[in-house]
């Protein structure tokens, strides 16, 4: 129905002007923060004067570099992202794969427990736990804001792994048994491969999350552990200067580039369904 | 090769049992076809002799060896599954030797075989392709393959054709057929389809409700039906019943007309028997029951006349041509030893 409509001129032009309009809309906010870094100062200006670079200069990212110390911020952020998938992954692959293993009451009854841990606002989380941590001796410490980044991320992650794995027909892991796979082979190389498009775009979907997350960092990161969202508030207005815009933006760039490199990438995996006509005619 | 043996096998799910007790003896060689209604438990005994299932009693043997407790893997055993089970990030060629890997065969003999695997299934252009990439004919015929590759002594087939189409089905059903003839090796096929059980059997058992109800060879079930559920299940059109009441030597119908009672079948006056004729052993007579033609359906090779025998149903299928109307009376005779009698309370034959 839609397709006979499209096919008249009119609707495609309108169609297309209302995609373009969207692609300006959301486009701007970036486009803008390029520029704004790429530009002396940035504050009062239009976004049309800004694109001009009437004094364009690089000057922001080196300051991002050496004043904000870019580095500093940025090993941990790699850290604890990188630890954060990686432990999920082990954690969370085996529990989901489990859990559609057994049936029925018990599996609800786990699979619910798990969830319900994501009704919970983070901003909830983060008092009870750094009151916790200070106990523990793990406030300010890396580990300590990576455990509650699990807090957030096995829920959500083995909720959506079941999901994945509830998608590999019983036929499949039959025909393997026949085969004579053991259990381990069974999961490693028969199902597992199934879903792994699956697990790569969620493994990216972690590293995102943990990567942009700031309400944590800000009550446990102390000031050994703080991840790049934490990093760029340094310019946010010191007493003297005022906020610095220019390497806020130049920050936020180098902040975001690799968040983009990975969104590019997850959904290249999220595209390509691997299942399909694996099993059905 | 080996022979199958089921052994007085029952099997429960909870407190639910959906085999009641089951025999089957399958000769080494043989091409047995489990057929039966939906639910039934087909699959669920496919299952129990691949080793999927555990049985609740009784004993399963392949060869000499009970294999109860056994592995299916243990059991030498291939099975081919009704959505061909095919692993989807493996090519052609790794799906088809994939048993072999695990049970640690060296690649220049898993290629090998897995080339004369492909041979016999002409499968020798695809070896490189993903399933994704095939036709459904083509990955049954992949999952035929895997079965081969591991030259196992039995054959397990779950409904391996209905998810392609009539004409592929008939095809693929010849195929399987001759792959059989080729490799002798024996096979248990399940199917609910009576037709592809008639055409591929040696031997078919016809289960109903978790028991066996006849097995034989497919004219057997087809000439002396054992029971009313087998006479019905086995023919297509299904056969003719009509309720008769015995009466010196005739059979009474319920509007008065009747017919012959057949020799040998030890009848009592005033026994109610259930007739069965098979549509197709109804020959248009001058003699015989006159039926009122409801409804005429001519495929081309034969006529399919929908009539009614005082209020009974019944189905005549004709080899010659008749210029035939609604409503006009037909009158028809069963061919000669061709009656099927049945008692109508215990559904065993009579004659
Ligand atoms: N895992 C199971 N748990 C409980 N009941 C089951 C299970 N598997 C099968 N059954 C029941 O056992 C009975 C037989 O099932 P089965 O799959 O063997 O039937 P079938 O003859 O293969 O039917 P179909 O032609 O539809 O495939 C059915 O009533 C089914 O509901
Ligand atoms: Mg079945």
């Amino acid at each position: 129905m839609i397709s006979a409509r499209m096919k008249k001129h009119g609707a495609i032009w309108i169609v297309h002007a209302l995609l373009g309009l969207w692609l300006v809309f959301s486009l701007l906010p970036p486009v803008m923060l390029v520029a704004a870094s790429l530009n002396r100062t940035a504050l009062f200006r239009s976004p049309l004067d800004l694109l001009m670079f009437r004094d364009f200069t690089l000057e922001n990212f080196s300051q991002a570099f050496t004043r904000g110390d870019f580095w500093f911020f940025f090993t941990n952020s790699v850290i604890i992202s990188a630890s954060a998938v990686v432990i999920t992954l082990i954690v969370c692959v085996p529990l989901a794969y489990g859990l559609t293993k057994i049936s029925g009451r018990a599996r609800e009854a786990v699979s619910f427990g798990v969830l319900a841990m994501r009704f919970i606002p983070y901003v909830v989380l983060a008092l009870p736990l750094f009151l916790i941590f200070v106990n523990l001796g793990l406030s300010g410490s890396r580990v300590g804001l990576l455990l509650a980044h699990l807090s957030i991320h096995i829920p959500f992650a083995t909720w959506m792994l079941v999901g994945f794995f509830d998608t590999v027909p019983h036929e499949l892991e039959e025909a393997g048994i026949v085969d004579g796979c053991s259990p381990w082979n069974l999961f490693w190389n028969v199902t597992l491969p199934v879903v792994r498009s699956g697990v790569v775009a969620l493994a990216i979907l972690v590293f995102i999350i943990s990567w942009n997350e700031y309400l944590f960092a800000l009550f446990l990161a102390g000031n050994d552990a703080q991840p790049l969202t934490v990093g760029i508030t340094r310019f946010l207005g010191g007493a003297e200067a005022g906020a610095e815009y220019g390497i806020i933006a130049a920050y936020a760039v180098l902040v975001i580039a690799p968040v983009i490199l990975f969104a590019l990438t997850a959904n290249r995996f999220i595209v390509s369904g691997m299942t399909a006509g694996a099993v059905k005619g | 090769m080996a022979g199958v043996s089921i052994q007085n096998v029952e099997k429960a799910f909870g407190g639910v049992r959906v085999i009641h007790g089951i025999d089957i003896e399958i000769a080494d060689g043989a091409f047995v076809v489990l057929v039966g209604p939906s639910g039934c438990g087909k699959s669920t005994l496919l299952r129990i002799i691949a080793g999927l299932e555990d049985v609740t009693s009784g004993a399963i043997m392949i060869g000499d060896t009970e294999v109860n407790d056994m592995a299916p893997k243990d059991r030498d055993i291939a099975m081919v599954f009704q959505n061909y089970g095919l692993y989807p990030h493996m090519t052609v060629a790794q799906n088809m030797g994939f048993a072999l890997k695990l049970a640690g065969v060296n690649k220049a003999e898993i290629a090998k075989r897995v080339g004369n695997a492909a041979d016999i299934l002409n499968l020798d252009a695809l070896l490189d392709r993903f399933p994704r990439q095939l036709s459904g004919g083509q990955r049954q015929r992949v999952a035929m393959g895997r079965a081969i590759v591991r030259n196992p002594q039995v054959f397990l087939f779950d409904e391996p054709l209905s998810n392609l189409d009539a004409k592929l089905r008939v095809q693929m059903r010849a195929e399987i057929k001759q792959l059989h003839q080729r490799l002798k090796v024996t096979t248990v096929y399940v199917t609910h389809d009576q037709i592809e059980a008639m055409t591929m059997a040696d031997v078919i058992v016809v289960m109903h409700d978790g028991v066996v109800k006849q097995a034989g060879s497919p004219l057997d079930l087809y000439d002396t039906p054992a029971n009313l559920f087998v006479a019905g299940f086995i023919g297509s059109p299904a056969m003719n019943f009509m309720d008769a009441t015995v009466t010196s030597g005739a059979l009474v119908f319920a509007d008065g007309q009747h017919l012959p009672a057949p020799e040998g079948a030890a009848l009592t006056d005033g026994q109610v028997v259930r007739v069965g004729i098979r549509p197709e052993d109804l020959v248009v007579a001058d003699a015989g029951l006159s039926t009122r033609v409801r409804i005429v359906e001519p495929t081309g090779a034969e006529i399919h006349v929908g009539a009614q025998l005082g209020d009974t149903p019944v189905t005549v299928v004709l080899r010659e041509r008749h210029d035939l109307h609604p409503d006009q009376t037909l009158t028809v005779a069963p061919l000669a030893g061709r009656l099927h009698l049945f008692d109508p309370k215990t559904e065993a034959r009579l004659n």
